[in-house]
């Protein structure tokens, strides 16, 4: 399975729709990477299956019941405090550009 | 331009014909205890920022989602009210893309499988409903930006219509029906300024004649979004479809290209935002976190039991009102707004029997009971419509002038109870018996000898003065068209 191969330009794509910066450098290292990671992912098909264990049918149709809300801020300060910026109790990211 | 109706718009300079279509996508969050996919409680607006967090809702590493319930169910009765098909089998998909409002880097949303398919709505034929989670809500400062997490992963439908809607009328008439099966249904409280139902209008201009199924016809497409009230829909729409007939008729020399747009309040007009991912660019993929479903195997989600389950629509409500009380629309339209008048109502018309009350006891509400809610401090919940109802039967039987009966609807509104007793209490029934009223008159007789003789010489207009005198001696609460009688013989 050989023939997946990941470009320099899909990374650059890629990159942008992540909203990364990357060198020309890095570029060419993760295209090459990502193109040995697929590979090897790929090797997945290789396996017979029959067709009756293709899907697990198993675990369906799991809810949970619209009951029993949390505490108000039981969770709060241990993610606020996880968090790398606060303001006002509020996450501060980069200023968000557009829309 | 010149329009004409649905037969498209004349362009000024090639005079060639443009059939503007527009599809919607309407969001709408669903009110429920707990988020979709965790325990928070599902309340972004009336609390602190980030009080209703977790590690599910901010995007934590590990953390499961766990899909509830009664947001599935919502969307599945909006289905069947709108006559869709549900699906069998139905999955959760990871729509990813990177923005500081989406913790996860993905939106738990469907693709390929969306809980409801087809179906329409006066008369707009739907695409399909499915279920998603919310962002996370971002406040914009100068130098950065702020994220509160409160709002993240409530649940929120989204549907989608076929690209059917020629009018920028139509496309407020379904988004107007819509909000009322939503709230009449019970599962979302369906504002427009809160964001709790969002609208966005795909919008695009052919000179190929309107959309047959055939998508190639169609011209070019703005999304345009953020549509915060209904007029805005409207001028939203109007303007870009003026935009593109300008633009294909070289009158502007704007550029049309498939995009996403915004409406500027301030300048009245659309402009250009980011330019959208496509389908591809989320590398949708189901959800592996969340088990498949299969609705065939749970009872509670057959279309009878649904079925069962829903309120009267609005449509059918209309009609019944038409047919079994004929009412005016504009009352009609008031109690499918209003529902707390509407129950009044539907309680108060079951005690009368004829249209002439009818007609009169919705005319007390709409505009008597209406007012007072509006000018008075009183709870509406004080008024009971059986009592309505004896009110109306009491006017009927000369028994309450239209004075009394608006002072007993105002006693009964502030301070509830029996609309007789009320009545016998202040002193309103009419006092339509002769004998009563006969020394009333003869007093007044007595004490106006001026006017008497005035009235006795010819000046017949002095009856209404009399009528006038008698009213104020009983309080308003004699029934003038007897008084003017009484006089009448009395000053013979």
């Amino acid at each position: 399975m050989s023939d997946i191969k990941i470009t320099k330009g899909q990374v650059e794509y890629l990159a942008s729709l992540a909203q990364l910066e990357l060198t020309r450098q890095e570029m060419e290292k993760f295209a090459s990477q990502l193109t040995s990671i697929l590979q090897y992912v790929n090797r997945i098909k290789d396996v017979e299956l029959s067709d009756d264990v293709q899907r697990n049918f198993n675990n369906v149709n799991t809810f949970r019941n619209d009951d029993n809300p949390h505490k108000a801020g039981e969770h709060r300060d241990a993610i606020l405090e996880a968090m790398p910026e606060t303001k006002d109790n509020l996450l501060v990211v980069k200023k968000i550009l557009n829309n | 331009m010149t329009k004409q109706e649905d037969k498209g718009i004349i362009g000024n300079k090639t005079g060639k014909v443009y059939y503007p279509t527009i599809g919607l996508e309407i969001h709408a969050e669903m009110k429920t205890q707990t988020k979709m996919f965790c325990r928070c409680k599902n309340d972004p607006f009336n609390s602190e920022p980030n009080t209703h967090i977790c590690p599910v809702c901010t995007g934590q590493p590990g953390a499961l989602p766990f899909v509830n319930k009664q947001a599935v169910k919502n969307v599945m009765r909006v289905g069947v009210a709108l006559g869709s098909s549900l699906a069998d089998f139905s999955e959760f998909d990871r729509k990813n893309y990177f923005y500081p409002d989406i913790p996860k880097a993905y939106q738990i949303s469907q693709y390929q499988y969306p809980l409801v398919s087809g179906g329409s709505l006066v008369g707009v034929e739907l695409e399909r409903i499915h279920m998603e989670e919310d962002t996370a809500t971002s406040i914009h400062k100068t130098n950065y930006s702020l994220v509160d997490f409160n709002r993240s992963s409530v649940p929120l439908m989204e549907l989608v219509t076929m690209p059917v809607i020629h009018s920028a009328d139509k496309a407020i008439e379904f988004a107007r029906e819509l909000q009322l099966l939503l709230r009449t249904l019970g599962v979302s409280d369906a504002n427009l300024e809160k964001g709790e139902m969002r609208i966005e209008a795909n919008i695009s201009v052919s000179t190929n004649g309107h959309f047959d199924g055939d998508f190639s016809k169609l011209g070019t497409k703005t999304e345009v979004k953020n549509l915060n009230s209904f007029k805005v829909v409207g001028q939203a729409i109007d303007f870009e479809v003026a935009r593109h007939i300008a633009i294909l008729e070289g009158e502007s020399d704007g550029e049309l290209i498939q995009e996403t747009r915004g409406w500027d309040e301030n300048k009245q007009a659309t402009f250009s935002q980011r330019s959208k991912e496509t389908a591809d660019d989320y590398r949708y993929f189901p959800d592996p976190d969340i088990p498949k479903y299969r609705f065939s195997d749970l009872p509670e989600f057959s279309v009878d039991v649904l079925k069962e389950s829903l309120p009267e629509l609005p449509w059918e409500k209309r009609e019944r009102y038409k047919v079994a009380y004929g009412i005016k629309n504009e009352d009609i339209d008031f109690y499918l707004q209003n529902p707390k008048f509407g129950e009044i109502f539907d309680e108060a018309v079951n005690e009368l029997s004829s249209d002439v009350e009818y007609k009169k006891l919705s005319n007390y509400i709409s505009s008597d009971l209406a007012g007072l809610q509006k000018n008075e401090v009183g709870d509406l919940s004080n008024v009971v419509g059986t009592e309505l109802a004896v009110i109306v039967q009491m006017i009927n039987r000369g028994e309450l002038s239209s004075r009394g009966a608006k002072d007993l609807l105002l006693e009964m509104y502030k301070n509830g109870g029996k609309a007789e007793q009320i009545a016998n209490e202040k002193g309103l029934i009419q006092k339509s018996d002769p004998e009563e009223l006969k020394r009333v008159i003869e007093q007044i007789i007595l004490d106006n000898p001026k006017q008497v003789g005035e009235y006795k010489d010819g000046a017949e207009k002095l009856l209404q003065y009399f009528v006038g005198q008698g009213m104020k001696a009983t309080k308003g609460s004699a029934n003038p068209s007897i008084l003017a009688e009484l006089f009448r013989e009395g000053l013979k």
